[in-house]
């Protein structure tokens, strides 16, 4: 009580010294000894002044506000990518920027530059072999050898632009209509709002002076750029731009800045402004290892893994499903992320180099860079799949599960989840200096072994999910791959278990008594109705 | 300035008014309704729409009258008035029927959407879970039966058949949200802890441009409508409806795609 006597005091007289300031009683109610003390209150003529002065500060700040905002659409255009100040490659090996010989950030960021481009402008350099080749990642939507990855293969751009005609129908009626006014700008696409831009300034120009339009667009070497001369060929070209649209990586990086950024990160190192609040924290990229993927253990993902955790999300992480984008921006984010993640591993790929005294050579800028390019294209050599069909959990293949789950020599999951599947075992700690700590993955951050009663699964709740996270493991955390010596039968043994512990008829997980009890009331009003 | 400012405060009603009268050319007003109790909720709506918009007009228009014709004129003195006992009373008993009319014509469609003794006789056709800030639907999968190894688990996207009750649960897994699909003028919210049942009936195909086609798949918004936390704004998902036929084509998809065993994994 004394403390927040004195506090109040303090706020009336200035003092803070409870020793030299009049004395009153704080019981008294309302001590007056210090209201007195504040008689040098401000004339009203001045108080006046200062709320005026107030108002018109607060008009100054908005004021300030709005031109602040216009300034910063400006500095994003000017974004650049920077460097990591700190590289962790395994727990005991880390290289600060600062200690590498001095003068290397700037020829490292040039040859970064050169590599992936900017912010503004990102671009996949292309490699000598890759031009004889006819191969450019930078467009995978082109098949290879007409300078494309062909990546995007043919049923997929039909579904792509399946969905583009839904995402465009409002422009699509518009040019249907010639409201060619009426088309809305292309959120988040500048590439393709540049385009139509052009397109349509050409189309509209009026060079006989007969006083309408021409509709004469002459062909440029730019894809989807076809001549026209006519009104009714502009409109079918114009509707082509839109439906066959696949976004450039400019398109992305814009996308990327307006819905990823935020945490993780301009250069995707997983260090957005609101990473610090997040956990699981967000994916940095730069080591090239992602969780979620169907390959073995921090091998690249391929396309499709990518893909998946976009649009599906990370359940009950702080990633989102990205299902309200369309599938050609999700492809076009797929594009950037892999870009930000060779450039991160290009770049501490190049720190590792010169820590051991190596120079920035060309040479080694693009074999690095080639190295790393390779392990993204053979992301489908890796994949973990199983010959047989799913079987169906049967008691025997539960029990043989339970056994393999307890097993130290089988599955040996007990150890972190838990004889229980609560994520509770004795392994998910250590003791670190007399501490019992939570067990750290390879970012650092500790890590909770998944309560597998919830039937919440990350990386996806199908069989060949489990399958995948049994057989392989998660890359970078403590959660192992099951030893080789087990058979595809076992790990589906340990599958079915692992998926049964949130079974609801096993009395844990999905939910409360209460759903079981509604579903239950159905069951039996439907005996009841068959009765009648 | 007695004008001036009469004329401000008449522009609170004509705004008021012109705001409703625009709405639906603007794009503000509700999309048509598709569900079979749809115009069971829009009847109600209108009906209060129209009483609220009665009274705010008279009640509008009687203030900024009175605003005019009662304001301080230098040669009259106020008059000390104790009130008008019939008016009272008049204003008092009015509302109270109207409020009477509002509660008991309420109540059979309130009945008929939300009391569990009247949901429709089928089993659910999904669990939907929500949660900070996502929405994720689990069908029962080839079994039949919820919370077994092959569940059909969807995010975003809530696909049913249309021209059927369909009955789901709604859970939440963090904080309260709620679950809104305009077109379907249902809203329920979902409770932590609590398994809620709800249904609906899609009848009608109505797509965004108002053309009828049963054949069409049809997107409807689905919306958080519960303030949820920082990414309230962004919990989008969608309804999809399809004709049984292609509800159970879709299904059969999934189902596959559960049974995958990784070789042909390009879903």
């Amino acid at each position: 009580m004394g403390g927040s006597y004195f506090f109040f005091r303090s706020l009336f007289d200035g003092s803070c010294d409870p020793t030299d300031g009049p004395s009153g009683q704080w019981s008294d109610g309302v001590d007056t000894s210090a209201l007195g003390a504040s008689n040098d209150r401000p004339n009203p003529d001045l108080a006046s002044l200062m709320r005026r002065i107030h108002i018109a500060s607060l008009f100054a700040l908005s004021g300030l506000a709005l031109l602040s905002s216009c300034d910063i659409q400006a500095q994003a255009k000017e974004r650049s990518y920077g460097l990591a100040e700190e590289y962790r490659f395994d727990k005991s090996n880390t290289i600060f920027l600062e200690d590498l010989p001095e003068g290397t950030d700037a020829p490292l960021m040039g040859a970064l530059e050169m590599l992936c481009g900017t912010p503004a402008e990102p671009q996949l350099m292309l490699l000598e072999d890759w031009v004889d080749e006819g191969y450019d990642p930078n467009f995978p939507e082109y098949p290879v050898g007409d300078m494309g990855s062909g990546e995007i293969s043919e049923d997929e751009m039909a579904l792509i632009e399946e969905d583009n005609m839904r995402v465009f129908a409002v422009q699509l009626e518009a040019i249907a209509e010639g409201d060619y006014a009426g088309v809305v700008p292309f959120r988040g696409a500048p590439v393709l709002q540049a385009k139509w831009d052009d397109f349509l300034a050409d189309a509209l120009e009026d060079e006989d002076g007969d006083g309408a339009p021409d509709f004469v667009v002459e062909e440029d070497d730019s894809p989807n750029y076809v001549a026209v001369d006519s009104e009714e060929l502009f409109r079918e070209e114009a509707a082509m731009l839109l439906i066959g649209w696949y976004p450039r990586l400019v398109d992305s990086a814009d996308l990327y800045r307006l819905e990823c950024m935020h945490c993780h990160g301009n250069e995707g190192a997983g260090d957005g402004s609101t990473a610090p609040f997040l956990h699981p924290a967000p994916r940095n990229y730069q080591p090239g290892w992602f969780k979620w993927a169907a390959v073995e253990n921090k091998a690249k993902p391929r396309r499709v893994d990518l893909y998946n955790i976009l649009s599906e999300g990370a359940y009950t992480s702080a990633m989102p499903n990205f299902k309200r984008f369309s599938r050609a921006q999700l492809h076009g984010l797929v594009d950037y992320v892999r870009l930000l993640s060779i450039r991160g591993e290009t770049e501490r790929m190049l720190v590792l180099e010169l820590d051991g005294g190596a120079s920035l050579t060309p040479a080694l800028i693009s074999e690095t860079y080639s190295d790393i390019w390779e392990q993204w294209n053979n992301a489908d050599e890796r994949v973990v799949h199983c010959e047989g069909d799913v079987p169906e959990p049967t008691a025997e293949l539960l029990a043989r599960g339970r056994e393999l789950y307890m097993d130290a020599n089988g599955g040996n999951c007990y150890s972190c989840h838990g004889d229980l599947g609560l994520g509770d075992g004795a392994s998910a700690w250590e003791e670190v200096d007399g501490v019992s700590q939570r067990i750290v993955d390879d970012w650092g951050e500790e890590i909770i072994p998944r309560n597998l009663t919830s039937g919440i699964y990350r990386g996806g709740r199908r069989p060949i999910d489990i399958y995948r996270r049994i057989s392989i493991g998660i890359t970078g955390t403590p959660m192992p791959a099951v030893p080789d010596t087990l058979t595809e039968e076992d790990r589906w043994a340990i599958v079915h278990y692992v998926l049964s512990l949130s079974d609801v008829h096993d009395g844990v997980g999905l939910d409360s008594m209460r759903m079981r009890a509604a579903h239950a009331d159905h069951s039996d009003e439907d005996h009841d109705s068959e009765g009648h | 300035m007695r004008l001036l400012v009469t004329l401000l405060l008449f522009l609170v009603p004509v705004l008021g008014v012109w705001t409703f009268w625009t709405a639906e050319e603007n794009g503000w007003w509700m999309p048509e309704t598709v569900t079979t109790y749809g115009p069971d909720i829009d009847y109600l709506f209108y009906l209060i729409l129209w009483m609220v918009a009665f009274f705010f007009i008279l009640t509008e228009g009687l203030l900024v009258w009175f605003v005019f014709k009662y304001s301080k004129k230098d040669d009259t003195k106020g008059v000390y008035s104790h009130g008008n006992h019939k008016l009272e009373l008049l204003w008092t008993v009015v509302p109270g029927i109207l409020l009477l009319v509002i509660a008991f014509s309420q109540m059979e469609t309130w009945a008929d959407i939300k009391y569990r003794g009247n949901l429709p006789k089928t089993p659910p056709i999904a669990h939907v879970w929500a949660s900070q800030f996502d929405w994720r639907v689990q069908y029962p999968g080839a079994d039949g039966e919820f919370g077994t190894w092959d569940d059909v688990e969807s995010p975003h996207l809530f696909v049913v058949p249309s021209d059927e009750d369909v009955v789901f649960i709604l859970h939440s897994r963090d904080v309260l949200h709620s679950f809104f699909v305009p077109a379907f003028r249902l809203k329920q919210d979902a409770v932590p802890g609590m398994a809620i049942p709800v249904w609906f009936n899609v009848d009608k195909a109505i797509d965004e441009e108002g053309a009828e086609d049963k054949e069409a798949i049809r997107l409807y918004d689905l919306i958080c409508t519960e303030l949820c936390g920082w990414g309230h704004y962004k919990m989008a998902g969608r309804v999809e409806v399809r004709s049984r036929e292609k509800f159970d084509e879709w299904m059969a998809e999934q189902e596959a795609n559960v049974m995958s065993n990784g070789k042909e994994d390009q879903s």
